[in-house]
């Protein structure tokens, strides 16, 4: 009879994967949950006659989005790579228990940097386009970035670059690819006036902003402690250190609104805390709590001055996800290399430019060539009409808020002939 | 326009337009009616004694006589372009040719009508009710425009005449819509389909875009449908669909 000793370590083992699994897919539902954060966040900076569509896109990106990072993009992050791509784990069938769940949680990443172009490049781009766009994002421009920092043998993991949970791997190549759809787009109709003055959209529904920013800080919990993929000591200074670049981030836009004397807005506080948690994404486990309210009060600086800079550019973005996630995301990255708690490196802080750079070199040209092919087949933009009457009743027929949405362009056309009807017939309402 | 016919002109829209938002059009016009015939422009004009000749046609008048009285004075320290629109006045209609072309008010953007404009001659085809509802839809947004500012009206006919030849209309509505271009107080609406109205309209929304932003845009087509929703018509000719 065997002795029951000689089993203890491989039970230990056995204990220390189902724990693992546990606190993984633990991760990955919170930041599953962050969906409906943005989702929330997005809809409500949005007019009430886009707020569906924007919720649709959120929604949907992350199922088509799901499908190819199963099919080909863990495969290209994650599969045995010379460098560039994974060049093996395509259609993901088989393979050891734990990796299912490290699918899983990538999957959910994946999805949190096609949804961050939602919000960019919303109310004007064709539901479809966006959809396809999302699908090229996951399989493609997401993982190829993913893979060079984040499989053990990408190049830039090699040079030795750090970015824990993904400040510039899920942020900045979410941002940098809806700066892509913003430049082949262009701004909402009347955005700009014709001397380049910008004209506030306001949102029409801020208290699901508020919640959306909330909800979206509770599940980057998820985001950065998970990103250890195993239940150790570690998650409790990086939660602390993630709660506290958010928290320090957010009193920054407070303090720096007082001193400009500009009224503290609430989408200035929630897009401030957001910039505040991108930027300690990369070095939350890296980083002490003093560095990470210093990371995240400059974040919330840079965010300010990032909002400014796309005026001046008459680049419209309609929720701030480029000065949030672009410009924070490069931050947070650049930022291991200034706070790590081995003392500040110029040799890091050099190799963690050179990941930023790649970040923009591969995502921006990718997306930009996507976007313009999508065009040249589909049809990027909608037409003006239809962002006239809004995308929810022109896309997807249906509104928001029927009972009391004051939309002009919503209703019924009963008795208008067929033929003379642009969008009658369309639905009945 | 000499200076009489310009005091007259500006006593109409002064009455007509602090008259009208607080007792309707009816009112307005019977107010327009007594300024003309109690008030020649030789002799002086006052508010009050106005009021006081108004409120023997209208019971409302004395129970609001504060309200009124505030929204006179306030208007009298505006110029003329700046109250609104000439209603025009009761002795003279519209579209009489013996009416003086400079009593009717015109910013100073817009083109001067066409000297041999026969509107009267001109066989014009009945207002079906897509008309009427797109007629009072354009004149809402119109007159919203001009409240905002009077060289509004011109700027607006600039950039539809612009957009006239690039959105396909037959040429009754070409004809319709340049009449209208070149007059402010056309009224538009016969001889276009109701696909037509709506190009014209979203034409009309461009500018407005460009020319108060979005979010006002939006607000300012709202108020126009909410108007437009009270006709009659709009049962069966809903303004929503034109938009």
């Amino acid at each position: 009879m065997a002795d029951p000793l000689l089993k203890i370590p491989e039970q230990i083992e056995t204990i220390t994967v189902s724990l693992n699994s546990v606190w993984l897919i633990t991760a990955a539902i919170l930041v599953f949950f962050m969906q409906a954060g943005f989702a929330l966040v997005e809809s409500g900076m949005v007019r009430a006659k886009n707020a569906v569509n924007v919720i649709m896109k959120n929604y949907c990106d992350m199922c088509v989005g799901a499908i190819a990072f199963w099919a080909i993009g863990y495969g290209l992050m994650f599969g045995t790579s010379s460098g560039w791509y994974g060049s093996d784990k395509f259609f993901f069938d088989s393979g050891k228990p734990w990796e299912f769940s490290l699918l899983f949680f990538q999957m959910m990443f994946a999805a949190t940097a096609a949804t961050i172009v939602s919000g960019a490049l919303a109310e004007r781009i064709r539901f479809n386009a966006y959809l396809i766009g999302s699908f090229v994002i996951t399989m493609l421009i997401y993982p190829v970035y993913g893979g060079w920092a984040w499989n053990d043998n990408g190049w830039l993991r090699q040079l030795g670059f750090k970015d824990f949970a993904g400040s510039s791997v899920v942020h900045s190549v979410g941002a940098w690819c809806a700066l892509a759809g913003l430049a082949a787009l262009g701004p909402r109709l009347g955005r700009y006036a014709t001397d380049g003055t910008p004209r506030p959209i306001p949102g029409h529904n801020l208290p699901f902003v508020a919640l959306g920013g909330l909800i979206l800080w509770f599940g980057w919990f998820g985001f950065n402690a998970g990103s250890t993929t195993e239940a150790n000591a570690d998650i409790g200074k990086i939660a602390l250190n993630t709660h506290l670049s958010a928290c320090a981030a957010a009193t920054g836009t407070i303090v720096l609104c007082n001193l400009l004397r500009r009224p503290v807005l609430l989408t200035g506080i929630v897009n401030g805390s957001l910039a505040g948690l991108v930027a300690i994404t990369a070095g939350c486990a890296y980083v002490s709590p003093s560095s990470a309210i210093c990371i995240g009060l400059i974040a919330s600086v840079l965010v300010m001055i990032g909002d400014h800079l796309l005026n001046i550019f008459r680049i419209d973005d309609a929720v701030g996800a480029i000065p949030v996630h672009g410009i924070g995301g490069v931050w947070g990255t650049i930022a291991v290399g200034l706070f790590q708690e081995s003392g500040a490196s110029l040799q890091q802080t050099l190799v963690q430019c050179v990941g930023v750079a790649a970040a923009f070199f591969w995502a921006f040209p990718a997306a930009f060539l996507m976007y313009k092919i999508i065009d040249l087949f589909s049809g990027l933009r909608i037409e003006t009409v239809q962002e006239q009457r809004g995308l929810d009743y022109s896309e997807h027929a249906e509104v928001g808020y029927p009972e009391f949405q004051d939309n002009p362009m919503h209703g019924s056309t009963p008795d208008r002939p067929e033929s003379e009807a642009t969008y009658a017939g369309k639905v009945t309402v | 326009m000499n200076l009489q016919q310009n005091e007259a002109s500006r006593r109409r829209r002064l009455v007509y337009h602090g008259i009208r938002p607080h007792l309707g059009e009816k009112t307005a016009r019977k107010a327009v009616a007594l300024c003309e015939s109690e008030f020649p422009p030789s002799e002086p004009f006052s508010v009050r004694r106005l009021l006081e000749k108004v409120g023997t046609v209208d019971p409302e008048v004395p129970k609001r006589f504060g309200e009124l009285f505030t929204a006179l004075i306030t208007l009298q320290t505006k110029d003329g372009d700046a109250i609104g629109p000439d209603p025009g006045s009761p002795a003279t209609p519209a579209s009489s040719p013996a009416r003086p072309s400079g009593s009717v008010a015109r910013p100073a953007a817009v083109a001067p009508r066409p000297a041999a404009a026969p509107v009267t001659a001109v066989a014009r085809p009945a207002m079906t009710g897509w008309a009427v509802v797109f007629s009072k839809l354009v004149g809402e947004v119109d007159g919203q425009l001009i409240a905002l500012s009077p060289v509004n009206a011109g700027r607006l006919r600039a950039f539809v005449q612009a957009a006239i030849p690039k959105v396909g209309l037959s040429t009754s509505a070409r004809d319709e819509m340049v009449r209208w271009c070149g007059n402010l107080r056309h009224v538009v609406g016969p001889g276009l389909t109701a696909d037509e109205m709506h190009k014209i309209l979203h034409q009309m929304y461009l500018w407005t875009l460009d020319a108060i932003g979005p979010v006002d845009a939006d607000r300012l087509f709202g108020r126009a449908i909410r108007e437009s929703e009270r006709l009659p018509e709009a049962a069966l000719f809903p303004p929503r669909s034109l938009l």
